[in-house]
């Protein structure tokens, strides 16, 4: 229990996964889904240094995929709050339930 | 003042957008709470109106509080790392342990405060706790690189970009956004058990070679595997977040000339 | 430093080749950064950015023609490939995808130069985020490492995002890429997890190693299959989100909707097709991992997945259009469906021993033609629809009533691409069709019978709702006056619909033509060795006579 392994590191970022899961599927409002995708990001990420540090067999790679993901995430996010910037511009909010035109 | 640019730049394109009650003709008395600016402060801290810009100021005492608090923290935790040996890839300590535990546990009650918070400038005051502490487990991890990196870019870029949206894109930044109660609870069973599967899942599983600690790797050796097996995603990386600079500049940019 | 440039050297190839085979790509990117200075010295007017785009365009057709020289001269490559499969790979496949892509660039951008150039004020961006994301695709098409497909995967997607949105004024739009970063945004992260699990399985980002693994992990006694399937199936739902494949379709009705008709056309064919190719690019590394042991066997779990996606998704395509109002959208749902027919292709890699294939591999042969015949039907039924609601300002079926008399010449078009959709004969789309359910029956298994069954009764569930709009612009009639699109309009759906009775006619050379794309294409082969690590053997191509030979000939 005292030593910290692997494991301890995978259960916090299978919190870290759930938590992101959960904030997806209540959060209404598309920047808090954004949030939620933040969430599984970091989830990865702490998995990906996780075991770069505890396997043997890993070298540096996960670390080098963990440093990729945060630069892709700051770009997803940029796109996303620009959208985001662009629809409450044309229909005055972001409440994705009230997306509604486009539908069948 | 974010409040106050979402609430009265109302978009004038089109009969699409439906009137919204307390708009532009009656800025100074917003039909949303009815309390005048001189209320208690009390009664006003949790309303959704753009009235009370005081609230403003408060969060960012907060956030600024936080990061000092997370920066305090970060060169602790780094320190503590550095004589608890797990930089230099020693056996793993107590502290190690405790730290671990400490950090492991504000993890949780900051994930949790995302999941229940309401308005969404609380889920971000959240997430700003849970990227740093994040950040921590990189330093226990010995990827001093990444820690910082994480606090440079992700807190200090990503998150920055999100609370810019959320009062670029808000009547007021405290509106909330309610979801059903059914939803609410059947998402939590879902997450849970999901969690719980998860846990045991991985606990199963065999990972070869665990226990072996590895020393840190030095920031040479990132940069030297960036520039030479990674070049070419590097280089990728270039261009995808030059297209991204091009595109949410026109995405965002008025469209008036 | 020395040794950073040591790596590139010793990795595989000289320099000078790396860079040469980099080429296309290189060209694309060149093409990127000149549409940005040109308006610096011609102003931000159309004609000067598609002069630039199109010399861009000619450049890298060109650069992409001596790659396949090269290649068909010395074999398949992959770049950096210092340890095992390669960072970025060239070979017949990714280069054949590429002139598929060139070849559709030009023909988005001649509808766009007929409905969108007049008003268009954003050219430069327009054509910064087009470019992108068609540099994205590129890469995916060739890449085996799972980092780079995330760069790749994302180059495409975020430009994508943008550029469904780029109509800022239209809240259709605006709302349409919300809905498609939002869930593009998910996918991409759900599917960063499964990545990292596989990481910690495999202990390497190369597919090839993870493709060793999983053969193991499915041998009886294996181990970590329930963590293996859960990280493939997240890595899954990545890719299965570019090709809209059911159920993580929900962007795809939407976006194509709401974007431009120009760009809808472009995710359509290009967007779909980068993700196939990736697909049948892992199968394929999947196979080579099994070698000509008696493993192939094992693979048989994973081509069930796939073809039980396939299935869903063109049947779910085929229902959900019936009940569309908007042209548009019911060609959205239709190119779902086509997805699901063209996963079909992949599902044939499974039977394939690498190392006695008969050559050119059965199903990357199909797919291919499938893929070149798809293109001018989506690009000709879009067109129609486009130059339509240009002219009648509406997508609406309505829009369409007695289109036979009001306007002829894209009525006979629309015809012939939508029979041609269905895939009767004689128009190409029945050859598309014809080659997959060759391929499927060869196979001889029960999936691939299976298969060929749904295939048929999905051709003729979509019969009746491509026939609505024949019919509506047939045999209703109504008072409204004829419709006058833009000649060059007229001439592009024209050509296209004649392309497709060309394309029956010359089935065969077409055949040939997409053969010769599928085959000697890069196969990295991982052996295992003792205490669990991986060793390469080599990175082996599939050559003409069914035998190995290394890709090297100065070895």
């Amino acid at each position: 229990m005292l030593t910290i392994g692997l494991m301890h590191y995978l259960v916090v970022a299978a919190v870290l996964l759930c938590g992101g899961i959960f904030v997806m599927a209540t959060k209404r409002n598309a920047i808090g889904i954004l949030m939620g995708v933040e969430l599984v990001l970091n989830s990865a990420n702490v998995n990906l240094i996780a075991f770069d540090r505890y396997l043997c067999r890993a070298g540096i790679d996960g670390q080098i995929l963990a440093l990729f993901v945060i630069v892709l995430a700051a770009a997803e996010a940029a796109i996303a709050v620009a959208i985001c910037v662009n629809f409450y511009r044309v229909l005055a909010t972001i409440d994705v339930d009230r997306a509604t035109k486009l539908q069948g | 003042m974010g409040n106050q640019e979402g609430g009265t730049s109302k978009p004038r394109r089109g009969g699409v957008s439906k009137p919204r009650p307390g708009g532009m003709p009656k800025p100074k008395a917003p039909a949303c709470c009815g309390m005048g600016p001189l209320a208690p402060q009390r009664a006003w801290r949790r309303c959704a109106c753009p009235c009370h810009p005081g609230a403003h100021r408060r969060v960012a005492a907060v956030v600024l509080a936080l990061a000092v608090t997370l920066a305090g923290t970060g060169g602790v935790a780094m320190a503590a790392g550095e004589t608890a040996g797990v930089v230099r890839g020693e056996q793993p300590g107590l502290l190690e342990a405790v730290l671990f535990y400490l950090v492991a546990t504000g993890v949780v009650i900051s994930v949790l405060g995302i999941c229940l918070s309401r308005s969404v400038v609380r889920m971000a005051v959240w997430l700003f706790v849970t990227l740093g502490l994040v950040a921590l487990l990189y330093f226990l991890l010995a990827a001093t690189f990444l820690g910082a990196i994480q606090l440079i870019v992700y807190v200090g870029g990503t998150l920055v970009l999100l609370v810019f949206g959320v009062m670029l894109t808000s009547r007021s930044p405290w509106a909330r956004y309610n979801c059903r109660a059914w939803e609410l609870y059947g998402a939590g069973v879902v997450c849970l058990v999901l969690l719980v599967s998860l846990c045991l899942l991985l606990g199963r599983a065999e990972w070869v070679g665990t226990q072996a600690t590895t020393p840190g790797v030095p920031v040479a050796r990132i940069g030297e595997v960036l520039l030479s097996k990674y070049v070419l995603p590097f280089e990728a990386a270039g261009v995808l977040l030059f297209i991204v600079m091009v595109g949410a500049a026109h995405l965002a940019r008025d469209t008036k000339k | 430093m020395d040794s950073a440039v040591n790596t590139i050297m010793s990795g595989s190839e000289p320099i000078g080749r790396q860079l040469l085979l980099l080429s296309p790509l290189l060209a694309l990117v060149a093409t990127l950064l000149a549409v940005v200075v040109a308006p610096l010295f011609a102003g931000r007017g159309v004609r000067p950015v598609v002069t630039v785009v199109l010399v861009g365009l000619v450049v890298t057709f060109l650069a992409v023609l001596r790659v396949t020289g090269e290649v068909a001269h010395a074999g398949a490559a992959g770049l950096l490939a210092e340890r095992l499969s390669g960072m970025l790979i060239v070979d017949n496949l990714s280069l054949g995808y590429m002139f598929i892509l060139l070849v559709f660039l030009v023909g988005v951008m001649w509808l766009w130069w007929t409905g969108s150039a007049p008003t268009e004020q954003d050219a430069p961006e327009f054509f910064i985020l087009l470019l992108g994301s068609a540099l994205g695709m590129a890469m995916m098409a060739s890449s085996t490492n799972l980092l780079f497909i995330v760069v790749a995967m994302e180059t495409a997607s975020l430009s994508s995002y943008a550029i469904v949105g780029f109509d800022k004024k239209n809240p259709v739009g605006a709302e349409a890429s919300l809905k498609y970063v939002v869930f593009g945004g998910i996918s991409a992260a759900i599917m960063l997890y499964g990545i990292s699990l596989l990481y910690g399985l495999c202990g390497s980002l190369d597919v090839a190693v993870v493709a060793r693994y999983t053969l193991e992990a499915l041998q009886p006694g294996g181990a970590n299959v329930i963590v293996l399937t859960l990280g493939l199936l997240c890595f899954l739902a990545g890719i299965a989100f570019k090709m809209s494949a059911v159920p993580f379709h929900f962007w795809c009705p939407d976006a194509f909707e709401g974007a431009k008709i120009e760009v809808t056309t472009w995710l359509s064919v290009a967007s779909k097709a980068a993700g196939l190719i990736l697909l049948a690019r892992l199968a394929l590394t999947f196979c080579a991992a099994a070698g000509n042991q008696t493993a192939i066997p094992l693979l048989l779990p994973l081509a069930w997945v796939v073809g039980i996606l396939a299935t869903i998704t063109c049947t779910y395509g085929n229902f959900c259009a019936y009940k569309q109002q908007s042209v548009k959208r019911l060609l959205a749902y239709s190119s779902i469906a086509h997805a699901g027919y063209m996963m079909m292709a992949v599902t044939v890699f499974v039977y394939v021993d690498p190392q006695r294939a008969p050559t050119p591999l059965p199903g990357i042969g199909a797919l291919l033609t499938y893929v070149v015949i798809y293109l001018f039907m989506n690009l000709g039924a879009f067109g129609v629809t486009g130059l339509v609601a240009w002219e009648t300002g509406s997508d609406k079926l309505e829009a369409f009533t007695g289109l036979a008399r009001r306007a002829p010449w894209l009525a006979v078009p629309m015809v012939i691409c939508l029979v041609s959709l269905v895939g009767l004969p004689p128009l190409a789309g029945f050859i598309g069709k014809w080659w997959i359910l060759l391929a499927l029956g060869a196979t001889g298994g029960t999936l691939g019978w299976l298969l060929v069954l749904v295939m048929v009764l999905n051709t003729l569930i979509s019969l009746f709702y491509y026939m609505r709009i024949v019919v509506r612009m047939g045999l209703h009639d109504t008072e409204a006056g004829p419709v006058r699109p833009p000649v060059r309009g007229v001439v592009l759906v024209n050509v296209c619909a004649a392309a497709l009775i060309a394309l029956f006619v010359l089935a065969y050379p077409l055949k040939d033509l997409t053969d010769r794309f599928a085959q000697a294409l890069y196969l990295p082969v991982v052996s295992a060795t003792q205490d669990g690590k991986q060793a390469v053997v080599s990175g082996l191509p599939l050559v003409s006579d069914g035998y190995v030979e290394n890709r090297r000939p100065s070895e």
